[in-house]
């Protein structure tokens, strides 16, 4: 699937075609878990694609499979015309110099009792067979990119706040120069103000060396703010994709509605506002939601606008203005009372179906 | 690899925290080692198994006699001049005797310990970091093991290997690998999934450098201690087998043997059995006394011992100022003139350093929150919210104390004893934390641990109890409260066990609730249904909240008033919507900014360079200014007082006066 309206290089860096990832659940014969249904993306080099979802929805395990920590049970994983699919952690050398990864918790991913040069020269060594002393000032170059002392190099992850920390885990990753890094929750775990100084940094580095990023997050304000591209998902499917000013300014899915009603903003006027939209654009909190049909729409249980067909049948990805959107009302022929309703529904106007 | 990023002027975002200068970060459980070596009765127990192993390497010059040479003239003598403990029935010195039989022993109970580190530390990692099939196969024969008595098998070999004692001891160091196997196998299946580990394996490092690297030095503290328990119980089994005869040359002399040739006396000269009936209890008993002492140092028994409360240390009047620069600011008076609900005033939190300073970490907090109200604590990781939080409760971690005074409905909190606070804790101040999942006790579930805080504040029939917990979990707006009340914590979404976590701390019907970033690991989604929450239960039962967070969002959700704080000061306390249309403090405005809601995509997000000081890093003047873009000379001359701005709003700045006209900073270029 192409986002029309955003140029689509003839050979993407990043090409995922209808990935599919279950989880085995423990136990004898349990139903595998679906992390992942059915999910297509491209990313082009230099580029920033926003994966943004609440927690569960499938976007770490999109990260994961990709960088061969989670198995695929189906679908093609395509780096800079390379498959590789199935190619596992072991056997990634030659990957591992394209495609890097920045975790979420800076506490968890870095090794307490290894100092952030031996750290730092981990993947030079792994990668570019560096030895001891080129590989020092490689590293003293790097934390200089990421605005650390040269001093950093002998002292422990625990000497380090855990702003300063996620710098080393970026560091970690912009060592083999990749192409790619899959920043997964880089910054969720930061309070606000080191949280806009990772960004920053980030936006710098991909500035001067043309990385691309995957970024996984939870908070729509903050992806779209940082994405050129974003693709909004929910239980494994995506909702919508689109360009990340218009989804941020004007969210079409019901389910994006949801999500960009529900980061608080700094203004008590405004954010009165906001609350009351939020209240009208879930019909029911997490807590008493109905499970989700197993055909149809996974938002139906708590979706507004839900009607019949929504429990039934799975919307089809319906072009929309500038994104694509994957819910029953945008698409005319889908036999939803509402269908053709979209622009009403964009501008929040569009009255609630009958419970 | 050459592009630098020029480093806008003024930003120190690089200099690293000066904590722990390059010092080896000390694991807890090496820590948990080092004290249990000092405490006395195992340094005797040390000592003693010192004691053996010297005097039996020394045994030959050490000894009086040889140990086989008989003197029919003096035979089965108790303790003389010349034979201090006596002779045996064939005249030999008992003493050379007992320093000769000890070594075979201790020495041969290597061997198996060595066989099974062998055997066990290669196949557990291995078929831990691999798992699946090689699990189910290692699991097979490790059971096969496990069921094999060790001492039959030793039995055979040494009937089939005519008593060889090397072979025995390898033998039976195969059979009892399973344990060491199955202890590398959980260590590594533990680590195994750990980011940093996940980070190289992305990095392409091959498997084995991993697990060299990563995941063995984990593995490491428990293996020791294992070994030693395992050496132990070598030991005794072959001192068992020389006691039998077999596998130990009965011409020499070994401990086991002694005490055979004793037994055979027992009833006529019993003075035989005493001396190496007391060197064997003791070595014995000190093997286990300080292998059990090592085994509590490991993680999975020290939990335990976090439930017993630990006693609260007393603040020397001379720190319980903190730092002493400001004077607590005149609290805003409630309407009617009544005390607030819950008043903090001059609140100093300090910690014992290493060389015995007290350190504030925070300093001087005052504030106060009505009945139905919201008071949010704003600020950077390391501003000193949570310690805030935690002293109102008496809930400080271990080595750290609080002065100043805290008043819930006009009774002072600071200085009341253990179980007196215990009693007003949950009853009248309940505290929700920020990790739901770690709150909530993993073996119990949701109905017996709500149960259990029931009873304990209200006490009733059974009946009473069910009711009570069950109209709980409907309160916190979970409406399957049976089927949730049955679940275990795993179970749970984080936004469920938050709210689950919510009931517990209402289980006392407090007045106070202290929310210490009860969102901040939930999603938006999730997060607004909480505050949701928050807000009705506020509504409906008058709750008076404090509530942590840094994220300005939330406090323009719920926040009635909000101070700012900052290195351990409070910087503003304002009305929030002044706070959040007007804020009159640098620090304030700077927050504020590092919001990306309304930002611009592709321009920088302006914010505060640098990072919170460390509280021994805090300078006497402002201590903001080395992170302000308004500090001038005279931000750097001396202690900067907390000062009234205007009705309810408090700033602690000297350029208050040009902020409330608009003087922010320009955008220089605010990067990272
Ligand atoms: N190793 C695993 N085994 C079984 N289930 C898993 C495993 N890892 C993840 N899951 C499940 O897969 C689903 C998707 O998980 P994923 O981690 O991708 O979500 P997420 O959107 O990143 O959420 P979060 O914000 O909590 O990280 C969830 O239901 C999760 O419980
Ligand atoms: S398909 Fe139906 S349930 Fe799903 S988002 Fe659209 S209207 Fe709502
Ligand atoms: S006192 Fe000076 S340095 Fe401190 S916040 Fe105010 S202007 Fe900045
Ligand atoms: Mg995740």
């Amino acid at each position: 699937m192409t986002v029309p309206g955003t140029t689509s290089p003839s050979s993407p860096l990043l090409r995922i075609a209808d990935l599919h990832v279950d989880y085995k659940l423990p136990g004898w014969r349990t139903t595998p878990l679906r992390a992942v249904d059915g999910v297509d993306l491209t990313l082009a080099e230099g580029e920033t694609l926003g994966v943004v979802g609440e927690s569960g929805s499938g976007k770490s395990t999109i990260g994961r499979a990709l960088l061969g920590l989670a198995p695929v049970t189906s679908g093609s994983i395509e780096l800079a015309g390379h498959d590789i699919t199935h190619t596992k952690a072991g056997d990634r050398k030659h990957i591992a110099s394209d495609l890097q990864v920045v975790f979420q918790d800076p506490y968890g991913s870095l090794n307490p009792s290894r100092t952030v040069g031996k750290t730092l020269a981990e993947p030079l060594e792994a990668v570019a067979g560096a030895d001891g002393s080129t590989a020092l000032a490689e590293i003293r170059g790097l934390l200089s990119k990421v605005r650390l002392p040269d001093d950093a190099v002998d002292r422990y992850p625990n000497a380090f706040s855990g702003g300063q920390r996620q710098r080393i885990a970026i560091a970690r990753a912009m060592a083999v120069n990749p192409k790619l890094i899959v920043c997964d929750e880089a910054i969720s775990a930061l309070d606000v103000v080191t949280q806009a100084q990772v960004l920053n940094l980030l936006r710098d580095l991909q500035r001067d060396t043309g990385v691309a990023f995957l970024f996984i997050a939870h908070n729509l304000p903050v992806v779209s703010y940082f994405s050129d591209r974003v693709l909004v998902l929910y239980r494994g499917r995506v909702m919508e994709s689109g360009p990340a000013a218009t989804i941020h300014a004007r969210p079409a899915h019901p389910y994006s509605q949801a999500l960009r009603a529900a980061v608080p903003v700094p203004d008590v006027a405004a954010q009165r506002v906001l609350r009351r939209q939020r209240q009208a654009v879930v019909r029911a909190t997490t807590a008493q939601a109905r499970p989700a049909p197993e055909q149809g729409c996974p938002f139906a249980p708590r979706c507004p606008h839900a009607a019949e067909v929504c429990w039934t049948t799975r919307p089809a990805d319906t072009p929309f203005e500038d994104r694509v959107v994957a819910c029953h009302v945008f698409d005319a022929a889908s036999g939803h009372p509402q269908a053709g309703g979209a622009p009403d529904l964009v501008a929040g106007e569009l009255a609630p179906t009958a419970p | 690899m050459t592009t630098t990023v020029p480093t806008p002027v003024g930003q120190e975002v690089g200099a690293a925290t000066p904590a722990a200068r390059a010092a080896r970060p000390v694991g807890a459980t090496a820590r948990a080692v080092r004290q249990t070596l000092r405490r006395p009765a195992v340094l005797i127990a040390l000592g003693w198994l010192v004691l053996v192993v010297v005097t039996s390497l020394l045994a030959g010059p050490l000894s009086p006699f040889d140990p086989l040479a008989q003197d029919l003239g003096s035979r089965l003598q108790g303790p003389t001049a010349a034979h201090l403990l006596g002779t045996d029935d064939l005249g030999r010195d008992l003493l050379s005797r007992i320093l000769h039989g000890g070594g075979v022993l201790l020495l041969a109970a290597v061997v198996p310990v060595l066989v099974s580190y062998l055997l066990g530390v290669p196949a557990g990692l291995l078929v831990g970091y691999v798992g699946g099939k090689a699990d189910a196969v290692a699991d097979f024969v490790v059971n096969v093991l496990f069921a094999i008595p060790a001492l039959v098998v030793v039995l055979a070999v040494s009937v089939v290997t005519d008593n060889n004692l090397p072979i025995m001891t390898v033998v039976f160091g195969v059979v009892v690998s399973g344990g060491i196997f199955r202890l590398v196998r959980a260590s590594t299946q533990a680590s195994r999934d750990l980011l940093y580990v996940d980070a190289a394996r992305v990095s392409g490092v091959t498997r084995t450098t991993i697990l060299a690297r990563h995941i063995l030095p984990n593995v490491l503290g428990p293996l020791i201690v294992q070994g030693f328990l395992l050496y132990s119980g070598a030991f005794l089994f072959l001192t068992s087998l020389s006691f039998l005869g077999l596998g130990f040359d009965p011409q020499e002399p070994s401990w086991g043997q002694l005490v055979f040739d004793a037994t055979a006396k027992l009833d006529t000269d019993p003075w035989l059995m005493v001396p190496i009936g007391v060197v064997l209890i003791a070595t014995v008993a000190a093997l286990n006394y300080v292998g059990n002492a090592l085994l509590a140092t490991l993680p999975s028994s020290r939990r335990a011992r976090l439930l017993t409360p630990t006693r609260r240390p007393v603040l020397p009047v001379a720190d319980a100022h903190g730092t002493g620069s400001t004077a607590p600011a005149p609290l805003p008076a409630g309407p009617g003139g009544d005390e607030p609900r819950l008043v903090v005033e001059g609140l100093v939190v300090s910690f014992r350093g290493e060389d015995g300073r007290w350190q504030p970490v925070v300093d001087g907090v005052s504030f106060a929150v009505e009945r139905g109200r919201t008071l949010c604590l704003v600020g950077e990781s390391g501003c000193g919210k949570t310690m805030t939080a935690l002293a109102t409760l008496g809930l400080l971690p271990e080595g750290g104390a609080a002065a100043g005074s805290v008043r819930l409905g006009g009774q002072e909190l600071i200085g009341l004893d253990e179980k007196a606070m215990a009693r007003v804790r949950g009853s009248r101040i309940a505290l929700v934390s920020q990790e739901p999942m770690v709150a909530l006790d993993p073996c119990f579930s949701v109905r017996s641990q709500l149960g259990d805080v029931v009873r304990l504040h209200r006490g009733g029939s059974r009946a009473d109890v069910r009711t009570r917990t069950l109209d709980l979990l409907r309160l916190v707006g979970i409406p399957n409260a049976e089927r949730v009340g049955r679940s275990f914590p795993h179970q749970l979404s984080g936004g469920m066990a938050q709210r689950v976590c919510i009931a517990l701390a209402l289980a006392g019907e407090p007045d106070v609730l202290v929310a210490d970033e009860p969102t901040t690991a939930l999603d938006p989604t999730i997060q607004a249904e909480i505050l949701d929450l928050l807000r009705s239960l506020q509504d409906s039962l008058g709750l008076a909240l404090v509530l942590v967070t840094h994220d300005l969002g939330v406090v323009a959700d719920i926040g009635d008033t909000a101070a700012v704080m900052y290195a351990g000061q409070v910087v503003e306390l304002a009305p929030v919507e002044e706070l959040l249309a007007a804020p009159r403090h640098p620090y304030s405005r700077g927050l504020l900014d590092a919001m990306p809601e309304d930002a611009e995509r592709g321009v920088p997000l302006r914010t505060v360079p640098g990072v919170v000081p460390l509280p021994k890093d805090w300078p006497t003047h402002c201590r903001f200014a080395a992170r302000c873009e308004l500090a001038t000379d005279a931000c750097r001359t001396g202690p900067v007082p907390i000062e009234v701005v205007g009705p309810d709003h408090q700033s602690r700045c000297i350029r208050t006066a040009e902020t409330a006209r608009g003087v922010h900073p320009v955008a220089t270029g605010g990067q990272s």
